[in-house]
């Protein structure tokens, strides 16, 4: 169900179909804070997730106000560097402090400085531990393993207090803190002195003659000719021309394709990952990578445009067997069970979520759909008791009581979730006693 | 027009064998329908009168898995079988594994336990060595949505009154009735059995005082 099935029945309830009291960006907005009430309510929404170390951070930024600038409608963004707020410099290094307040620096670094977290297991000893952002909708962790061990919370004072060397220490983690409510942003203590990096594994190369210097295994379509090193276009074909080397990819399969193209006057050309998947049509010289995958056939295909005059040359087609950009962390996938969650050498968070606020027709709340009309409850009983032509106070209450009612049938429900637990009572130490007696052989009986 | 839909219409002062508002399509009786349906999947919540099984594949190395259907939403296990080792899993909890073995993602071999994540999340406990066997669980359901007059209504005979009874409460909120709305939805409490999730008794103040007043 969508914010557009909701806003039906929301405005059937209010008997205003047609908007002419209650705006829609008034309800969804009611019906955002509703989501999020009920939420802190009952806490229902869980998740799990892998963060992969080292993090990846969309991009990173020095001054507060290039924020409204960056990609941070996309992904976490970093914060590096030190903000002098006495000269409105960042600066890279404590002691740049004092040579800014014309005092001799006597400050030391720690270490490095780096601009996105993933380059501190590039430096030898990272001047400040790096954050990790926690997954989208965090809000208050349940359980945290690094490497499959768990890690216990900690506080950064609790830090300071027992190891005055926390910033730079290096081993295996063993508690993670948060510094901050604002960002997601956590730290592992102590840094993980190695990481597996997520690189892709590039296979053998499987083009022949990429480099042009036999034509045999390439089939020549109308204006190709392969000659010197490079393989031409003249521009006398009729339509778009292929040069191909047939059923040399595997269907599914992703590859990572290398070509240069050179003296190009005119149209362009394109890569095809078989005959399904083409790459972006080049209009320039330059060297260019594309990853494609194959589809519909397992041909390797150059495509000139009908007008291409020019010369492809060092042609490169290679398997690859992982990709950062498609790694999977979500094993909210339909298909989850079937995806590996990537545990070893990375963080696994079990979490409470917050809700995510809707903003078009066709988004849904995280919640379970059958939880969906309580919310609606919550709105209805809302907009009738604001201040507006369409108020009627006697309608409010009764959706509020149908939204009271809700949130215990929604705590019942949890509370019911617990109903294959068994339970025992026993004191934890020490053990319980024998109670009742049983005959026993005297003890002068002699051993059998 | 199914027979709960039908009660409701008598309820509301509609003739079912001749409706003037709510007609006996699926476009005259989305809004009965979408009534009926809330009431449904809330009685269940509440009752867990809707039970099936679901299963989940085993898989090696992996200790979390989504719980999926396509007929009905999984609400929560009420027991869970490692068939092929003939054996219940016991449900715990986090600090329960925490506590049982601090590395207790390390373990491998057949599952002994389980914990649930959210909805429909389940974490087992050790994770698999192998692609081998499957959970069965056998669970509460809350029933999908039924579009038709001919659809199967999954909820027990002695709730359809109290069901019928939600409908006609919306349908008098629908039309500014708040009194009416309240007295069905009430009535609604009472025949499923739940009047204590909303006594009205709770709202009542009780106090003394005295009455300076009548003492003078």
């Amino acid at each position: 169900m969508n914010w557009s099935d909701h806003l039906t029945r929301i405005r059937r309830f209010l008997r205003d179909p047609n908007g002419n009291i209650w705006s829609d960006e008034y309800l969804l907005r009611m019906f955002n804070d509703e989501q999020n009430s009920i939420q802190t309510n009952i806490g229902q929404v869980e998740d799990a997730r892998v963060v992969i170390i080292p993090p990846h951070y969309q991009m990173a930024y020095f001054w507060d106000w290039e924020w409204p600038y960056n990609d941070h409608a996309d992904g976490e963004v970093f914060q590096p560097g030190y903000y002098d707020d006495g000269h409105y410099y960042v600066t890279t290094n404590i002691w740049e402090h004092e040579h800014l307040d014309i005092v001799t620096p006597t400050t030391p670094s720690y270490g490095e400085f780096y601009t996105q977290p993933w380059e501190v297991w590039c430096v030898s000893t990272p001047c400040e531990p790096p954050a990790v952002s926690f997954p989208d909708g965090f809000y208050r962790a349940k359980f945290v393993a690094w490497d499959r061990k768990p890690l216990e919370a900690t506080t950064l004072k609790e830090l300071q207090d027992s190891d005055i060397t926390w910033k730079t220490r290096q081993g295996d983690p063993v508690s993670y803190y948060r510094d901050e409510n604002l960002s997601n942003n956590h730290y592992l203590y102590p840094l993980p002195s190695s990481v597996s990096w997520k690189e892709y594994r590039l296979w053998t190369e499987l083009v022949t003659d990429g480099d042009f210097n036999s034509a045999e295994n390439w089939t020549l379509g109308d204006g190709w000719s392969i000659s010197g090193g490079v393989a031409s276009s003249d521009g006398t074909q009729s339509a778009a021309s292929n040069l191909t080397q047939s059923a040399i990819l595997t269907d599914a399969t992703k590859y990572r394709i290398e070509f240069t193209v050179s003296g190009l006057t005119a149209g362009t050309v394109k890569v095809y990952a078989g005959s399904g998947t083409a790459g972006t049509s080049r209009s320039a010289d330059g060297t260019y990578t594309e990853y494609l995958t194959c589809a519909t056939s397992t041909d390797f295909i150059i495509a000139a445009s009908s007008t291409f005059v020019g010369s492809v040359s060092n042609v490169s087609v290679r398997a690859i067997t992982y990709d950062v950009a498609t790694i999977d962390t979500d094993p909210d996938d339909s298909d989850y069970g079937t995806t590996t969650l990537d545990v070893d050498d990375n963080l696994l968070v079990i979490f409470d979520k917050n809700t995510t606020d809707l903003a078009d027709t066709t988004d849904e709340s995280v919640f379970p759909k059958y939880f969906h009309k309580f919310i609606e409850y919550g709105v209805v009983s809302r907009a009738y008791g604001a201040n507006t032509d369409g108020r009627i106070r006697t309608l409010s209450d009764y959706w509020a009581l149908r939204k009271d009612v809700g949130i215990k049938t929604m705590k019942r429900f949890l509370a019911r979730r617990r109903i294959d637990r068994n339970y025992r009572l026993q004191p934890a130490w020490p053990k319980p006693i024998r109670s009742r007696s049983h005959p026993r052989l005297p003890s002068e009986y002699p051993e059998i | 027009m199914n027979t709960l839909e039908r009660r409701v219409l008598e309820l509301i002062g509609e003739d079912p064998d001749n409706p003037d508002v709510f007609t006996d399509d699926s476009t005259g009786m989305a809004q009965i329908r979408d009534s009926l349906n809330d009431a449904i999947q809330e009685v269940c919540m509440l009752t867990g009168s809707h039970r099936r099984k679901f299963y989940v594949s085993l898989q090696e190395n992996k200790n979390f898995y989504q719980v999926t259907s396509d007929r009905d939403y999984f609400a929560y296990p009420v027991s869970v079988w490692l068939t092929g080792m003939k054996r219940r899993l016991v449900q715990v909890d986090l600090p329960y594994l925490t506590h049982l073995n601090y590395r207790w993602l390390y373990d491998t071999g057949n599952p002994l336990r389980y914990f649930l994540i959210g909805s429909d999340k389940i974490c087992v406990h050790p994770k698999p060595a192998s692609d081998s066997y499957s959970l069965e669980i056998d669970a509460i359901a809350i029933p999908e949505r039924y579009t038709l007059d001919t659809d199967r209504i999954k909820i027990r005979d002695e709730y359809q009154w109290a069901i019928v009874n939600y409908a006609v409460s919306e349908y008098w909120a629908g039309v500014g009735d708040a009194e009416s709305a309240t007295d069905y939805f009430m009535r609604y409490l009472q025949k499923l059995g739940m009047i204590d999730l909303y006594p009205a008794s709770y709202e009542r103040r009780y106090e003394s005082k005295t009455v300076k007043n009548e003492l003078e």
